[in-house]
């Protein structure tokens, strides 16, 4: 048995399963999701056991004909850049399932949704084939939905829908995309109809003289900006606020650590490779559009009030890091990105749990109607003063190491120079809307509507969530090997393919 | 070897399915006439087994390869003339409709328990009608075609108007009949430019006689195909042809309704791929051409399949009525299907297979749709989106399965609509018309926003009341056999796309086939 099946699998069984059982205890389902979704983590952390450090191609590879008419295979496979994805993704769900406290009333559905949900990340991650690719990315989409519309606050309905009909118009997109690209490999190339990665890399890159320049890049402009939507990446952003602020706290966690990265793995994984020509004469757009939200997302987020909303833009604007990132297309800036995925999707997780907790105590997100809570909940502020700073990239945390090679990397690109320049000033509005954040919620008097109320500090089972998250922050801090031993020789791989 | 007498193992076999159906809807409607009026669900329960054993015959006919013409010779003259063709394009698409029949007649019996009314008329009614239908697939003359046509739409006129004292069911089976009428002659004198300019009511000797014909008679050639396409886009309910359906669909009673949006649409399909596809194959090829004058037919029906999804996504939107809603649904996944008709000149061969694919997922979805809609409207008394608030907590494997039909109607993953979608815009893609795919992927986004309605309502809304849904065991294993059936073809979609792919190589036979 494939061990990556296992771990696509293992959450799906938890979802069918548990939807035979009765659905009256709360605690049950808790301990159901923590259950399988460490079952889960356990064979992600098997599978990087077995992964061979040295390679850079696809390992695990498990490959069955599904629609032989249009060549769709069922292809599984990991590499060096998907590993720490699947790991991160293992990690944020397991994390989400044990702050299950926020939902009170129909748990049932909440964690069955929320465990369909990492069935659809893990396997995205996983997924060696473009139609199985964009059938995970879809099954990602429904549990947001009802996570969204169900368990929300706010005006959550509209959001939800707005989500899905905003992101549908960029799924639908990338479908059509994927299925030209098949064709136009077949047609150009003279080969069989395939919508395999590898073999379509190969066959791209055989014919890749012989297709029209425009076409290659309508196809690569098409597919970056549908996957920038799942960033989300200006101007394509505007149902993320909604979002990050309507979901429940875990599911803004999931949604805003893991599933952001969906958009940018895809970027990475799939419209660079295939189309490598076109995305080199296209990085710096790429690059303007990552520096545009970088300073967009910085300045929007010093002008929030809500904390939630706050991250939503902070976000935004390291996903633009990202994003430039991925455009430098040399060795570091890749890195770079990589990098930032992972860091970024452990800080932003870590961040919303300790916001919700902030929420849970003050009864309400307003940064005008919190301080002082350093006072009551000592230790709930530590966490969240190490994940900010992480967030501005201080050193010995992951943020440190992902935005400096990130910038390096595009200060290397020719195209690139003079917008990352301008990209560096995100640093300083960064620093001051964390430093605003965590001084107007710790520091200072308390209100006096907070001084009657009884504040306790967290629980231990509150402070598991974030806590493990800032161990892995700092530890992908100290020791960046942990990503970058197999992340070298993917690297590597990709960007031979790229000429470069 | 001259079909002299009615002999079923030779070529009158071909015939033998809508036999059964015609000899059961006769001794239908004589044991109808017998019986006393609180037992007519007898006569429902008789043309169930009728159906099935349609099913029957056609399976096992596909099981042994049958397939040929039925020929005939008029007197005096030389070579022999085809009526009807079995070919396995025929074949799948009987199935699809007599499984839809099937389906409806489940429904329709247990939703004439406690009403008044013409309860055995409706039931052969319905076979009638679906001889007609499979009539309608299997021609392979344009005479065996009207005569297929006409013997479909008139019960289904009667149908809809059944429920003689709902004022709307008076409406709908007027308009449809009306509608109808005027449809008909459109067809009727489309297919008289075709007979005059080929002379040959055969639809297999049609092409060649057509190419002979083509560069001097362009002009007649797009007439034929303009009111072709106005017929049929009536019949298949496209816009801009679709005015009648949002009315006789709100109006006609519930399993009719789903009889008209499914074995109907399906009908109308096999039609107009019989001839407006493939008669029109060497106009095509002629408007490849530098120096063809005529319109471009393929553009014509690109515009009305983004027309069809467009309108009808658009207007759904701001329906409250359930089964109104509906219709204006089926026009746009008539859009969809209308998309894969369009790629068909350029890619005929595999094209039609994934038109096949879609209309048989379209079926069990729909049907799937139309069981829910018919028991939560009924017991709640009420036809708008309200009724169905809170459906997830009264009878969460119902609205589970509604929950099915509904993502796999607006195309997502891990159902058979998705597979659907998929098959007809990657032909659309391969013929050269990625345009069209693109826009039709994303006006099917429109559809997201009213289908997850019904959704909203079933999860987010409290109900009005606890009680569960008390559904009987015929349309449960109705609803459940359509959901599995989604959910199994969105998984393992080679079991149909398999034997649907070998479609195109069947019907084009036709094409190469000697008179």
């Amino acid at each position: 048995m494939n061990l990556l099946l296992v771990a696509v699998g293992l959450p799906l069984l938890g979802a069918v399963a548990g939807a035979f059982l009765p659905s009256r205890s709360a605690a049950l389902w808790r301990w159901w999701g923590v259950g399988f979704s460490l079952a889960a983590l356990v064979a992600a952390v098997l599978v990087a056991v077995q992964f061979d450090m040295g390679q850079g191609s696809l390992q695990m590879r498990l490959s069955l004909p599904w629609v032989p008419l249009f060549g769709v295979t069922f292809g599984v496979g990991i590499n060096g850049i998907s590993l720490p994805l699947l790991l991160l993704s293992a990690v944020v769900f397991c994390a989400a399932f044990a702050s299950f406290g926020w939902i009170e009333e129909r748990q049932k559905e909440y964690a069955l949704w929320l465990l369909v949900m990492e069935c659809g990340l893990l396997g995205l991650f996983v997924a060696t084939d473009l139609i199985l690719f964009f059938v995970f990315f879809e099954v990602v989409l429904i549990p947001s939905y009802f996570l969204v519309g169900i368990f929300g606050r706010g005006n959550r309905e509209h959001t939800a829908i707005k989500f899905v009909t905003y992101t549908g118009v960029a799924s639908a997109v990338l479908l059509i995309s994927f299925v030209l690209l098949a064709f136009t490999a077949a047609r150009y190339g003279g080969g069989n109809l395939t919508t395999d990665i590898p073999a379509l890399t190969q066959a791209m890159g055989a014919a890749e003289a012989r297709i029209p320049a425009g076409l290659q890049t309508a196809l690569f402009l098409a597919m970056a900006l549908a996957f920038m939507v799942k960033m989300p990446i200006f101007p394509l952003h505007s149902w993320a606020p909604d979002v990050y602020r309507d979901a429940p706290i875990p599911v803004a966690a999931v949604l805003s650590g893991v599933m952001s990265k969906m958009g940018a793995y895809g970027i990475l994984r799939i419209a660079v490779p295939l189309l490598p020509a076109a995305a080199s004469q296209a990085s710096w757009l790429l690059g303007l559009l990552g520096v545009i939200s970088i300073l967009y997302g910085a300045i929007a987020a010093l002008g929030q009030k809500d904390l939630r909303l706050l991250l939503a833009y902070s976000s935004m604007s390291h996903m633009g890091v990202l994003l430039l990132g991925i455009a430098s297309l040399n060795t570091v800036g890749l890195q770079g990105a990589v990098f930032q995925m992972v860091s970024h999707g452990l800080i932003i997780p870590g961040l919303f749990f300790v916001v919700g907790l902030i929420g849970l105590r003050a009864q309400s997100y307003d940064l005008q109607e919190l301080g002082g809570l350093w006072q009551r909940s000592p230790r709930l502020m530590g966490v969240f003063l190490v994940l900010g700073l992480a967030a501005l990239g201080l050193p010995l945390t992951s943020g440190f190491i992902a935005e400096f090679q990130a910038f390096a990397g595009a200060f290397r690109a020719s195209q690139l120079q003079v917008l990352s320049f301008i990209g560096v000033l995100g640093f300083i509005f960064s620093a001051s809307y964390i430093l605003w954040m965590v001084e107007r919620t710790a520091y200072g008097p308390l209100p006096p509507r907070l001084e009657q109320a009884s504040i306790r500090d967290v629980t231990a089972m509150e402070w598991v969530s974030p806590l493990v998250l800032v161990l892995l922050v700092v530890a992908v801090g100290v020791f960046p090997a942990l990503v970058g031993t197999p992340l070298t020789p993917s690297l590597g791989e990709l960007l031979r393919g790229l000429g470069g | 070897m001259p079909p002299t007498l009615i002999d079923i193992t030779g070529q009158w076999q071909y015939l033998l399915a809508e036999m059964v159906l015609v000899g059961g809807g006769i001794v239908a409607m004589i044991v109808d006439l017998l019986l006393p009026r609180r037992n007519k669900s007898v006569v429902g329960y008789f043309s169930l087994a009728i159906v099935l054993a349609a099913i029957t015959v056609v399976a096992v006919q596909m099981g042994r390869h049958v397939g040929g013409y039925l020929q005939f010779q008029y007197v005096g003259a030389t070579g022999w003339k085809n009526t009807v063709v079995v070919d396995l394009f025929a074949q799948l698409m009987s199935l699809i409709m007599l499984v839809g029949a099937l389906f409806v007649l489940v429904m329709d019996v247990y939703d004439w328990r406690g009403r008044q009314g013409y309860e055995g008329e409706s039931y052969y009614l319905i076979l009638f009608a679906t001889t007609g239908a499979l009539l309608m697939a299997n021609s392979a003359d344009l005479i065996t075609l009207f005569i297929g046509m006409e013997l479909l739409s008139l019960p289904s006129y009667v149908l809809a108007g059944l429920h003689r004292q709902n004022v709307k069911s008076n409406e709908a089976g007027l308009k449809y009949f009306l509608y109808g009428g005027l449809a008909t002659a459109a067809i009727l004198y489309g297919m008289s430019f075709l007979y005059g300019l080929s002379g040959t009511t055969d639809l297999v000797a049609m092409p060649s006689a057509i190419a002979s014909q083509l560069p001097n008679e362009r002009l007649f050639f797009d007439i034929a195909f303009a009111f072709l396409l106005l017929g049929l886009g009536f019949k298949m309910a496209v816009v801009p042809f679709h005015m009648w359906a949002p009315d006789v669909y709100e109006g006609a009673p519930t399993p009719v309704t789903a009889y008209l949006s499914v074995v109907s649409k399906v009908a109308g399909f096999a039609m107009a791929t019989r001839v407006l596809i493939v008669p029109f194959l060497p106009v095509v090829a002629e408007s490849t051409t530098a120096a063809h004058t005529g319109l471009p037919l393929v553009t014509i029906l690109a515009i009305v399949a983004v027309l069809s999804m467009l309108g009808g996504n658009a207007a759904a939107l701001r329906q409250r009525n359930a089964k109104r809603l509906f219709a204006y649904s089926s026009i746009a996944q008539a859009g969809y299907v209308l998309v894969g008709l369009a790629a068909m000149p350029g890619q005929s061969a595999a094209t039609a297979g994934s038109m096949v694919f879609y209309l048989a997922v379209y079926a069990l979805m729909n049907v799937g749709a139309f069981v829910t809609i018919e028991w939560v409207t009924r017991a709640a008394g009420d036809e708008s989106l309200a009724a169905f608030a809170g459906l997830g907590r009264r009878s969460p494997w119902m609205a589970f399965a509604f929950t099915v039909c509904l993502l796999s109607l607006g195309g997502f993953p891990i159902t058979a609509g998705f597979w659907g979608k998929f098959f007809l815009f990657s032909f659309a893609v391969n013929a050269q018309l990625s345009w069209l795919a693109y826009a039709g992927m994303v006006l099917s986004v429109i559809s997201f926003v009213y289908y997850f309605r019904f959704i909203r309502q079933m999860y987010f809304v409290r109900p009005a009341t606890a009680e569960t849904l008390q559904v009987d065991a015929g349309n449960t294993v109705v609803l459940a056999l359509c959901t599995v059936g989604v959910l199994f073809f969105g998984i393992v979609p080679n079991v149909l796309m398999g034997p649907a792919q070998a479609v195109g190589a069947s019907f084009l036979s036709m094409l190469n086939a000697v008179p």
